[in-house]
């Protein structure tokens, strides 16, 4: 959903995985949203109307769980605390949720796009 | 409303369709897939993919399904978005229909000739691949709700669909329209598809394309589709008995129907002649009074009161009886007149009443084949019951009628226990052993 991106190569290559993965951990525990028990589809920014439809798309229980760890993540920074280490979210924990969700909202958007474009129609 | 002018246009028409020899074969793909055709000379074609899955096979406990399955019709799939199919099928101006019945569920799309191969894909795809998502789930229920709202404002679906409840009470008594609390779940509608979305219960069946054509494209499209088993038809037990309906309306609606004739047997056809018979139906726009029986007796009771017969025939058990809409004050008195004129068309029947019934039966049966849609739903109903009944054969069938076997046929349908549906301000309107 946002410009070019080499992750797939990155993932594919052992080398550089090796190379950036103690990177993005270091970058992630930087972030601290796992120590406010966010997942990282948690944080994404709401208000486009693909991130929205996406949310509007999830499954009732992931929609209340995300809604719950929100307001977890809230009550921390209301009490200026994190989680304790037992409570912060685990990395195997960090499920992409939304992700897919998002992709195949975009690939509707885009497909809409094209489809407005058209300029002629031949078989 | 038929005018004389059309009449004589089909009258015309069917020694042409004689000459060119109008007939339909039914055969089959190699997984079971059944194709039929009728190939006509003119630039557009229609294509139905017709699954023996209507609401009378609806799985105990899943009351509605059907309704869902329907309306899931050219929603997404693994191949091309509901978006895609919309919008490709307006470049290509194409018309989508779906159409639940009690014994199938059909999907229709009309087009120029040389779209049918990407229609017949997007068929294919609609069988095997739809993705019966969730978010889509929540759309299709709101339709469905709505589809529901606007059937029950009309009594005559009302009046239709109780008829048939308290007539066969499962199976055919099923409801068409999904009952509101219907609780179907995507992965239900996932279950009902893998089910009856198999090749031994749908038939590919289009006008203006010819049949070898048609099942090349159906072998390519339905190749993945897995070949299932035929639909395991219980047979159908005619109950009988009476549904009162409260419905806040001027106007109050009787219906009673006796156990009819399945479709395709000679008792049906002579059944349409007893219909044709009792009529009711106007044919000359603005005339006071018919000749038949019913509308006789409707212009003899006034102020727009209407009595007409209806036959509905399904594969495997009929449903035959008069239908009266009136005021509240002379509703009673209309369904008694239709009462009567069965009992009478059941002692005698004159020759003259007997030639102009055959006529008219003979005349709707010849022009249901002119529209395309009936056509197909025709071709779509015969596929089901393997018999082949082309306009012809139809009419010779009409022609093995007797005016006495019409009268015997009343006789039986009097001595079957009658289904009384009354619709209208009930405290108002009679029971029915009271119009006997």
């Amino acid at each position: 959903m946002s410009g070019i991106t080499l992750v797939n190569q990155v993932k594919a290559s052992k080398f550089l995985s090796g190379l950036l993965q103690p990177v993005a951990n270091a970058f992630v525990n930087a972030a601290g949203y796992r120590q406010l028990g966010m997942r990282y589809d948690d944080i994404l920014r709401e208000e486009t109307d693909i991130i929205r439809e996406a949310i509007h798309r999830l499954p009732e229980e992931e929609n209340y769980a995300r809604v719950f760890r929100m307001k977890t993540a809230f009550q921390y920074s209301l009490s200026h605390t994190v989680a304790t280490k037992e409570n912060t979210l685990k990395a195997e924990d960090d499920i992409r949720y939304l992700t897919p969700i998002i992709d195949e909202v975009a690939a509707e958007y885009a497909e809409r796009e094209d489809f407005n474009n058209i300029k002629s129609f031949s078989k | 409303m038929l005018s004389i002018s059309s009449a004589r246009k089909t009258i015309n028409l069917v020694p042409t369709l004689l000459k060119a020899g109008y007939a339909t074969a039914i055969s089959k793909t190699s997984n079971g897939v059944k194709v039929a055709a009728l190939d006509e000379s003119s630039p557009t074609a229609s294509v139905s993919l017709v699954i023996n899955a209507g609401a009378r096979f609806e799985p105990k406990g899943k009351s509605g399904i059907a309704h869902f399955a329907k309306n899931f019709g050219f929603k997404n799939t693994g191949k091309r978005s509901a978006f895609r199919i919309t919008r490709e099928t307006e470049l290509v101006g194409g018309v989508l229909s779906s159409n639940l019945g009690r014994e199938n569920i059909s999907f229709t799309a009309e087009c120029l000739k040389e779209d049918v191969p990407y229609f017949v894909e997007v068929f294919g795809d609609l069988v095997a691949q739809t993705k019966y998502t969730d978010h889509e789930l929540h759309a299709v229920a709101k339709e469905i709700a709505a589809e529901c709202s606007v059937a029950e404002s009309s009594p005559e679906v009302a009046v239709v669909e109780a008829i048939h409840n308290a007539a066969f009470r499962n199976g055919l008594g099923n409801p068409i329209f999904a009952a509101p609390y219907s609780d179907i779940t995507s992965s239900d509608l996932k279950k009902f598809a893998a089910d009856n979305f198999v090749a031994n219960k749908l038939a590919l069946v289009a006008t203006g394309i010819s049949e070898e054509e048609l099942k090349g494209l159906a072998a390519s499209a339905f190749a993945n589709v897995a070949s299932g088993s035929a639909t395991n038809i219980e047979t159908t037990k005619y109950y009988g008995g009476e549904i009162r309906v409260p419905h806040n309306s001027s106007i109050a609606h009787i219906a009673i129907a006796f156990q009819g004739a399945a479709a395709g047997t000679s008792e049906f056809y002579t059944a349409q002649v007893l219909r044709s018979l009792l009529g009711g139906d106007r044919f000359v726009k603005w005339s006071t009074a018919g000749v038949s029986p019913l509308a006789a007796a409707a212009s003899q009771i006034g102020h727009g009161a209407q009595i007409s017969a209806f036959n509905f025939g399904y594969s495997d058990a009929g449903l035959f009886g008069v239908y009266a809409q009136a005021e509240h004050s002379s509703v009673s008195e209309a369904a008694k007149a239709a009462i009567s004129s069965l009992k009478a068309a059941s002692k005698s029947i004159t020759a003259e009443e007997f030639k102009r019934a055959l006529a008219q039966a003979k005349f709707e049966t010849a022009s249901r084949f002119e529209s395309r849609a009936s056509t197909n739903e025709i071709l779509g109903a015969q596929a089901f019951q393997d018999h082949k009944i082309t306009t012809i054969d139809a009419l010779d069938a009409f022609d093995k009628v007797q005016a006495g076997d019409v009268s015997k046929f009343a006789a039986k349908l009097l001595s079957s226990k009658p289904t009384t549906v009354v619709l209208g301000k009930t405290s108002e309107l009679p029971y029915g052993d009271a119009l006997f």
